[in-house]
């Protein structure tokens, strides 16, 4: 994948895509919009995503896998993906440090663990089994955390690269994510995007919050619904300067704008990635 | 039960109920800010499962307004959660959970309409399937043809309704809706299916839906065009007119037809 920027494809833009010679470089679909339990998956998102794909290199990125549960993985959901994965053979593949599905049940959103010694073995034997099922390295992505489970036993940050020792897997670094958490818990995030290891980082997110205050209490949300906030560019800016270009995903997924308003916030991704391309290789 | 698959038994139990109360054992913080955490996640489940809805079922979305629709999506998901992340599925059961659900009762049709709609959705969602071609029909004997087993595209379906559903569906298709000319009255049949990428709903006699349904049931073609010239007999199963050949010409010229079995081939044309 290249170190540019690349944009999350949504249906609406799939024509202005094909197009498309500006900033967007490389393109990042959910795995579950295009996952079926049928051996030849077929329909017209089936059909733009061939055509997008000999234009752009591709990320198959997963939000329904549910490797946070402390029950075996959804076998259907893991062959379903495998099978996307075979077809399309995109350069990234990335799921969430996240659950959403519990005995049968699945809730459509990225629910949160406690990162404890349990639940990290637990996250590790998933994504061990993952990697093995698809015969390659996944990335997992830092979510965006509204509360704090109670046993919590370690940092996100010690989890997750707990997580890389043990299965090899890399990370999906979510900026916005960060400052959302931080936020939402009180905690510094420029201390963490300070400490990531910029060697495990495959890929960075950016994307928009929207703020809720009720009863006086403020809440960031990652909606993925607006511009790349001023702060979130600004820790961008400091996580590029320290480890050096990486892809780099505009994601916008509620009240999608025009294709223009995502090619822009590609172009000041791609601005922060050239100018860091341009002084070589000294800060990785 | 660990104590980790109690922590997510009991996250699980207060989202599938909706709980405004957080299960606050579960997390850190004063109880104003857990109860402002938790409503966040509340909401973003029961606000994603109604999109999810809403995007399968544009057109009842539109028939009942957006408020509405939200409050039969939330009712819905207390009876029934998604089962799988493949959530594009979860509209499964909305027709018939819109057939009972008291608030619509007036709109006796919608749940008609509801699983038009979905018929459409899994149509556009449906597996890659190839359409034998009229030269491949053109190689089988005549004489095969009586007793020839026609496979169709799953992605087609064929639907019956009580209600003018079609052309009800059909006129929220346009920009100016104009339903002074629909008899609430007369019930349709209705085809749907995708062809070169595109998905097709149109109105069809009730023989020819006889026929096409008794062809996806494993009927010979003698027989489901029997069956469709009992319904063209019989005023009280629809009447109406039905030809062979312009059905199969419809199958041929929407690229429907997947095989032709015959009980003398062991295997079909097109494998």
């Amino acid at each position: 994948m290249p170190a540019s920027a690349g944009i999350g494809a949504k249906s609406q833009h799939f024509e202005a895509l094909a197009c498309a010679s500006g900033p967007v470089k490389w393109i990042e679909v959910h795995a579950e919009n295009y996952m079926s339990r049928d051996v030849k998956p077929g329909g017209p998102h089936h059909s733009w995503l061939e055509r997008l794909r000999e234009q752009y290199p591709l990320s198959i990125h997963g939000v329904g896998l549910s490797l946070g549960s402390p029950e075996p993985l959804d076998p259907d959901h893991l062959d379903g993906l495998k099978r996307l994965v075979d077809i399309y053979q995109p350069a990234l593949v990335s799921e969430h440090l996240a659950w959403s599905r519990w005995q049968g049940k699945f809730f459509n959103d990225l629910l949160p663990i406690p990162y404890t010694a349990a639940s990290l073995e637990n996250f590790c034997d998933h994504v061990d089994q993952t990697q093995e099922v698809l015969g390659r390295q996944i990335l997992i992505e830092n979510p965006s955390a509204y509360l704090s489970p109670k046993d919590t036993e370690m940092s996100e940050l010690d989890f997750l690269s707990e997580l890389t020792r043990r299965t090899g897997c890399g990370l999906l670094f979510d900026v916005n994510n960060v400052y959302v958490s931080a936020k939402n818990s009180g905690t510094d995030a420029a201390a963490y995007i300070d400490a990531v290891p910029g060697a495990l980082i495959g890929e960075v997110h950016l994307a928009g919050f929207t703020r809720d205050v009720t009863d006086t209490i403020e809440i960031l949300i990652d909606t993925h619904g607006a511009l790349v906030h001023d702060d979130v560019w600004q820790l961008y800016n400091r996580l590029i300067e320290r480890v050096g270009a990486l892809p780099t995903l505009i994601e916008w997924d509620t009240d999608v704008p025009e294709f223009g308003v995502l090619e822009s916030e590609a172009g000041l991704a791609e601005r922060v990635l050239g100018f860091n391309r341009m002084l070589g290789s000294a800060h990785v | 039960m660990s104590e980790m698959q109690s922590w997510h038994q009991d996250f699980a139990d207060a989202l599938v109920g909706g709980s405004r109360d957080a299960p606050s054992r579960l997390f850190g913080g004063t109880p104003e800010r857990v109860a402002a955490g938790w409503r966040v996640y509340r909401n973003n489940v029961a606000h994603s499962l109604a999109e999810v809805l809403r995007d399968s079922f544009p057109t009842v979305d539109t028939l009942v307004g957006s408020d509405f629709f939200r409050q039969a999506a939330h009712e819905f998901q207390k009876q029934a959660m998604p089962v799988s992340a493949m959530v594009w599925e979860y509209g499964h059961g909305f027709a018939d959970f819109l057939d009972h659900y008291s608030e619509v009762k007036s709109l006796p049709w919608l749940g008609d309409v509801a699983r038009l709609e979905f018929a459409r959705w899994q149509s556009y969602h449906g597996p890659a399937e190839d359409a034998l071609t009229p030269e491949h029909l053109q190689a089988i004997p005549p004489e095969r043809f009586s007793d020839a087993r026609f496979k169709l595209k799953t992605t087609l379906s064929v639907m019956s309704s009580d209600y003018p559903v079609v052309s009800i569906w059909m006129e929220h298709q346009e920009d100016s809706p104009d339903f002074s000319a629909i008899n609430l009255d007369v019930g349709e049949r209705g085809m749907t299916y995708r062809q070169a990428g595109s998905v097709y709903t149109r109105k069809i006699e009730p023989s020819l839906a006889r026929f096409l349904t008794a062809l996806q049931a494993g009927e010979v073609l003698t027989c489901a065009s029997q069956q469709a010239m009992e319904v063209c007999g019989d005023p009280d199963l629809g009447g109406g007119a039905f030809s062979l050949v312009g059905a199969l010409a419809l199958l041929v010229s929407s690229e429907l037809i997947t095989d032709v079995v015959t009980d003398a081939m062991e295997k079909g044309i097109g494998e």
